[in-house]
């Protein structure tokens, strides 16, 4: 046994050869803030890893006339003026495999979560070119939240880049959790990327995620409140690297960031640290480039190329609601659309606290099923007319009947779109419920009473799959004359 | 690069061009009047001091050995890795190197050292 092991290690000494092995070095001229200024290194590459020795590790961010401005990975209080520094020539890359579903990871792609280490599968660049046009296909399947209000009136389609925006604890990432949990069995994998977060929450979504049995498919990548600024600027491109890593077998993959906000405020901490030119806000001048790069790797691939998709859910916190901003009006510019957050629906116990008026999926109607597009469009008529009219709605019995009827009919609009968190509904239960109203079957009820109805119809369809299969499928007259008469037969057994 | 630094790097440039220092100085004392920078002056004066010391440390060969090297095998790793022996160079003896020795010369390290060996051979293990 331990001549085989001697062996083995002669061998390996040998592969190693007897010349002097030779690098490119610098050396350290300032250290400071995590960020190392390195002389020398003239043929450093923008993004590449530099060695600092004893396990560090840095990055060259700033190529300049006369020295190259690292940002370090790792302990800096060990590095003083005149340390070597080395060139790995290796620009950033991160090991991504399957092995990753479940896990949760730090920017590197190294467990935090004390299951073990991941087999090396796959490294990826964290920076690439986005694919081109001719590489892509428009986007055409739905990817369903489980949210109704999103689903009916804002649908997301596979590939999409839908920006979720609001002030904070207005249920940002509750509905981001919810769209994970709902992909149960969808297969479509699921990243969440958490910027700046606390600790605290993430594990508490972890747990979420583990009790729903969400994260069998889900993969976490954590770079906490108390993170290095250079790893929450990472955090995003590596795990985008992850999510191309299913893309490119054909797989669709779910990719929550949240949030951008908190990642442009890393972003410009170490721009400043860096010395780079402060612009507006004191953010960079490129902290444009910096998000649309991001999301430009969320697509629908073309099916000579597999055919995989990545959907981004970039989510922004707005400060006091306002969403016209530097960093909230260029995530905006940059998505194919945004569901808006209100704290005042919030408060008013509407949950979610869509505010249906403002947002908007420029994919629309593509990336709907026909059943839910052909219902959906009587629905937002609906709340339009409930959000004009709203304010007469004091004057009560003052109102002509048709106005009065308007206002009933979209109050139980509104009740029909409030959810409970975590509790996401199928597409086609979204269908009947929808129909439901639009067809006057809620007229008769009272507005108290509605959530309560809809709970019970959505009880009744259990066990219907073949009905709602077919729902799924298509809209046609045989299908809506069985929803009509499962709901009639629903109505008659609940009296 | 900070404004001293940067008149510092010009006034060395403008030396090594062949032009007379004297003039160089007088040019660059004119230039921090009119611009009201006389405050610079010392840190210009620390920066030329800092950047030619760089550049002798950039242009000479510094060998650690771990053990002293007698004045041949010296001039024999100049000649083999500077390609000349009339190079300027420095020696120093570092025992945690085991065995063997490290240059550097103009932005360039050879490890010819044990404890190099020993480095990759631990980092080759820790990848497999």
């Amino acid at each position: 046994m331990s001549d085989s092991v001697t062996e083995i290690l002669r061998q390996k000494i040998k592969a190693l050869g007897g010349e002097p092995v030779q690098s490119e070095v610098g050396s350290v001229l300032s250290v400071a803030d995590g960020i190392a200024r390195i002389s020398g290194l003239e043929d450093c590459q923008s993004m590449e890893m530099l060695d600092f020795g004893n396990g560090v590790v840095g990055l060259a961010l700033n190529l300049e006339e006369d020295a190259v401005g690292a940002v370090i990975l790792g302990d800096y209080k060990n590095i003083e003026e005149g340390h070597t520094v080395k060139r790995t020539k290796k620009v950033l890359a991160v090991n991504t495999s399957d092995d990753a579903l479940g896990r949760v990871l730090d920017p590197l792609m190294n467990p935090i979560d004390g299951k073990g280490d991941l087999k090396k599968d796959e490294e990826r660049l964290i920076e690439v070119i986005a694919p081109g046009v001719i590489a892509r296909q428009p986007v055409s399947q739905p990817l369903h939240t489980g949210i109704t209000a999103i689903d009916a009136l804002t649908p997301i389609g596979r590939g999409q880049r839908q920006l979720i925006i609001g002030d904070r604890q207005t249920g940002k990432t509750t509905v981001c959790l919810d769209t994970i949990i709902n992909q149960k069995g969808k297969n479509v994998k699921c990243i969440y990327v958490a910027i700046g977060q606390k600790y605290s929450k993430v594990m508490r979504n972890v747990n979420t995620l583990e009790k729903a049995g969400a994260m069998d498919y889900t993969t976490v990548v954590l770079a906490g409140a108390s993170e290095n600024p250079a790893l929450l600027y990472l955090a995003p491109y590596s795990a985008t690297a992850l999510a191309e890593h299913f893309l490119w077998k054909g797989d669709d993959v779910l990719i929550i960031y949240d949030d951008l906000s908190k990642h442009a405020v890393a972003y410009r901490e170490l721009s400043l640290l860096l010395r780079r030119p402060p612009g507006r806000e004191a953010y960079p001048g490129d902290v444009f480039y910096l998000h649309s790069r991001l999301l430009e790797r969320a697509c629908r691939l073309s099916e000579e190329n597999g055919g995989g998709s990545i959907t981004a859910l970039p989510i922004i916190e707005t400060q006091a609601g306002d969403a016209a901003a530097y960093i909230p009006t260029n995530v905006i510019s940059i998505t194919d659309g945004q569901i808006f957050l209100e704290s005042s629906l919030f408060n008013k116990g509407i949950r979610p606290a869509i505010n249906v008026g403002l947002s908007v999926s420029r994919v629309g109607g593509a990336a709907q099923l026909k059943s839910t597009k052909k219902n959906a469009g009587s629905l937002k008529l609906q709340l339009a007319q409930y959000r004009e009219l709203e304010s007469f709605s004091q004057f009560g019995s003052d109102l002509d009947p048709t106005t009065k009827a308007l206002l009933d009919r979209g109050e139980r609009a509104v009740s029909l779109l409030k959810q409970k968190q975590f509790s996401p509904i199928p597409s086609a239960k979204q269908v009947v419920m929808i129909y439901a109203l639009n067809n006057g079957f809620l007229d008769n009820i009272s507005n108290d009473e509605v959530p309560v109805w809809l709970r019970e119809l959505n009880e009744h369809l259990e066990g219907r799959e073949e009905l709602l299969s077919a729902i799924d499928k298509d809209w046609n007259d045989e299908v809506e004359k069985t929803v009509k008469e499962t709901i009639e037969h629903f109505v008659t057994i609940r009296k | 690069m900070s404004l001293s630094r940067s008149i510092a790097n010009s006034y060395i440039t403008l030396c090594e061009e062949g032009n007379d220092p004297k003039v160089v100085a007088n040019s660059v004392a004119t230039f921090l009047k009119e611009n009201n920078l006389i405050s610079l002056q010392k840190n210009i004066l620390d920066n030329v001091e800092m950047i030619e010391k760089e550049k002798e440390n950039y242009n000479s060969l510094n060998i650690r050995s771990a053990f002293p090297l007698t004045a041949h095998t010296t001039k024999e790793i100049a000649e083999g890795l500077c390609g000349e022996n009339k190079v300027k160079h420095r020696v120093e003896e570092d025992k945690k190197l085991i065995a063997g020795f490290v240059a550097r010369y103009r932005g360039v390290e050879w490890d010819a050292s044990m404890q190099g060996v020993v480095s990759r051979l631990r980092q080759l293990l820790k990848e497999q």
